[in-house]
């Protein structure tokens, strides 16, 4: 296995062998030459983001920092596949995400991707179980009764009460566990969360953060998170910090890739 | 993929919305339901209570003023025909029956209506629930509706043309035009027929001819003496003018014989049921066109609806960029917003189908009160399918908020 038990450590080991990794397996995260350019309203283009190097190890947990503005949602969005490079390569394993057409990203982002953010985006309507199992109504038409079984399991080990109750009605920090619930319900290998704790109370956010954490490591998935929230970052394996796009500190950066990954494409 | 549990979730956060939505559509289908409903019933209904009146005879004018007077009694003064026509036609060897209808008196605002025994049972098809037919002078038979029983005695007055006697109520203008002398003695009652008959009180032709001093349509004796007798035959020479004529020919061959024959040399012959198809025709162009217009502000309704949904999807791009976040596809998103505007539109057409039924009733229970014509409006494949039309219209006009949530880029909705 991939994942490190030991937290708050630089812990990616060595892979074993090359690089491989399934859509729903832990992989490599890589970026490689990544420009992301911005359109104001009135059509200037400005650098959203820059990476010309970045590798993630299986099972690390990786805290992004920086102003607003710095390119962190950026990062986000082109990781999970929600947009598209104007240049350069994101890879997740072998595959090349980048170049997926939209329905394959769509597939691969429901099966790898786990999805968490600042406003928990639950739908109000719905109870917490709708909402945990909301996500998989997106392929299949019934929900089978192992993965409802799963999804009552998450919602017990987030410590949420009665999956009945309506999603609207829960407090913030309630809504969060049910977003991350919902976010491990098809066991991703890659969680991202959007400043999960920047709309709760510390305490709130601390447990929160432990939640997230947590799942992440007993999963081995690997974890990228944008924070602003000293408490959160602290207990990443790393922290990037970025600003006006560009990655500020590259040695941290390549010390990850050093210790860890075979060039690009030595695999092939 | 499972859009349902989002759809339901969309819809229940309308709340209120959802509900003036659908009460909305509700509404404006209601219209064309009715209408056709309505219509339907009316012309049912009416060609029900012309089927007692084969061939009216009467004088020359208008066709449809005799049918609206001879079959659904609607007050008006007619020219007269010689009564000889009438002695003719009942001697005539093509005819079943012939039977002279006389208007213009009322009690209590029924209307007195002067006619032969053998039509008051509709030659023999109906008989009394109460009592019996008239068999002499003076002696009447009430419709089922009319509110005197059996033995109660009537003064009829002479109905005033232009004014609105509402049957069952006497006024002043009716009292004061009372035929003081003349007494009818209730004997029967008919069954309930659904047509104003059964607000008219019948009485022999002789008893309307001598209340208005025109003797009694029978000749003396030749010892100068009279007996008081009823009904046909009538003596040409005796009998005055009548109004209309009904009637019943053997076959339909002579049916059309006698309405050739009698179309000339002073006399008018139409069939009722021909009156009413032409009638038919105006008011089933005119049904077209409030249902065109009730389909037009239909598609109106819908349009404002159409904007709701656009509206709401702009409300929720973020929701919809949270599904595509989580893994959902364009097509999800799609059949979300479709079915939950198509759902609104659809329940509303189900909606309109009960209230255009309902508002139907309704307005066949007005038109039954004011006319005596009973009206029963069912809801038919036409109507059923103009809802369907509506639901369907309504399910394409979704097409287009459902396209709109599609091209929302998820990026930027994400994070507005």
């Amino acid at each position: 296995m991939p994942a490190t038990g030991a937290p708050d450590r630089p812990s990616p080991a060595p892979p074993p062998g090359p690089a491989t990794g399934s859509a729903m397996g832990p992989a490599f995260l890589r970026l490689e030459g990544i420009r992301v350019e911005h359109r104001d309203a009135g059509g200037a283009r400005s650098l959203g983001l820059a990476v010309d190097r970045l590798v993630v190890a299986p099972g690390e947990a990786v805290a992004l920092t920086g102003p607003s503005g710095a390119g962190k949602s950026t990062f986000l969005e082109l990781v999970s596949g929600l947009r598209r490079p104007d240049a350069g390569r994101v890879l997740w394993g072998e595959s090349e995400v980048s170049a997926f057409g939209e329905a394959a990203r769509e597939a691969w982002r429901r099966l790898t991707v786990g999805f968490v953010f600042q406003d928990f985006h639950l739908v109000g309507e719905l109870s917490i179980l709708d909402n945990v199992l909301l996500p998989q109504s997106f392929a299949g038409f019934r929900v089978p009764a192992a993965v409802r079984c799963r999804a009552a399991d998450l919602i017990a080990a987030a410590g949420l009460p009665d999956p009945r109750r309506r999603a609207g009605l829960l407090s913030r920090g309630e809504q969060q566990r049910v977003a991350v619930a919902r976010a491990l319900l098809a066991d991703p290998p890659l969680l991202i969360a959007d400043e999960p704790t920047a709309s709760l109370d510390p305490a709130t956010g601390a447990a929160i953060a432990d939640l997230i954490l947590a799942a992440a490591r007993a999963r081995g998935a690997t974890l990228l998170m944008a924070s602003h929230d000293p408490l959160l970052t602290a207990r990443a394996d790393r922290i990037l910090r970025l600003e006006a796009g560009h990655l500020v500190d590259p040695a941290v950066v390549n010390r990850a890739e050093a210790a860890a990954v075979p060039a690009p494409g030595a695999a092939a | 993929m499972n859009p349902l549990p989002m759809v339901l979730a969309d819809l229940r956060a309308l709340r209120f919305g959802g509900v003036v939505a659908v009460l909305l559509v509700g509404l404006a289908v209601a219209i064309g339901i009715a209408v056709g409903a309505q219509e339907r019933a009316l012309r049912k209904a009416s060609a029900r209570a012309a089927d007692d009146f084969p061939l009216l005879v009467g004088a020359p004018g208008s066709p449809t003023q005799m049918v609206l007077t001879g079959v659904y009694l609607q007050a008006e003064a007619l020219p007269l025909i010689d009564g000889a026509v009438m002695a003719r036609l009942a001697a005539d060897p093509r005819v079943a029956g012939a039977a002279p209808l006389a208007y213009g008196d009322i009690v209590s605002g029924y209307p007195v209506v002067g006619t032969s025994a053998a039509f008051a049972t509709r030659f023999g098809r109906i008989a009394p629930t109460e009592g019996r037919v008239f068999a002499a002078a003076g002696e009447a038979v009430v419709g089922a509706d009319v509110r005197f029983g059996l033995g109660s005695s009537l003064t009829p007055a002479h109905a005033t043309a232009g004014h609105n006697h509402v049957p069952g109520e006497s006024d002043a203008e009716e009292a004061s035009h009372r035929h003081e002398a003349v007494r009818l003695t209730v004997v029967g009652r008919l069954p309930r027929l659904g047509s104003p008959w059964d607000r008219a009180i019948l009485v022999p032709v002789e008893t309307v001819w001598a209340t208005h001093g025109l003797g009694d349509g029978h000749a003396a004796a030749a010892d100068g003496t009279k007996a008081a007798r009823i009904g046909p035959p009538w003596d040409a020479a005796a009998v005055p003018g009548v109004p209309i004529v009904v009637v019943k020919p053997k076959a339909v061959f002579d049916a059309y014989r006698l309405r050739s024959e009698y179309r000339q040399g002073g006399t008018m012959a139409v069939f009722p049921a021909e009156v009413l198809v032409s009638l038919y025709g105006t008011v089933g162009d005119l049904r077209d066109i409030l249902v065109l217009v009730a389909a037009l502000d239909d598609a109106v309704v819908f349009l404002a609806i159409l904007l709701l949904t656009v509206t709401l999807v702009g409300a929720r791009r973020r929701r919809y960029a949270v599904l595509r976040a989580l893994g959902a596809g364009r097509v999800y998103v799609a059949a979300v917003v479709w079915l939950g505007a198509a759902a609104l539109t659809t329940a509303g057409s189900l909606l309109g189908l009960g209230l255009g039924w309902f508002a139907a009733t309704a307005l066949s229970w007005a038109i039954a009160a004011r006319t005596g014509l009973a009206l029963s409006a069912t809801i038919g494949a036409g109507e059923i399918g103009f809802a369907a039309a509506m639901a369907g219209l309504g399910s394409l006009f979704a097409i287009l908020p459902a396209l709109a949530a599609t091209r929302q880029p998820v990026v930027e909705a994400l994070r507005s």
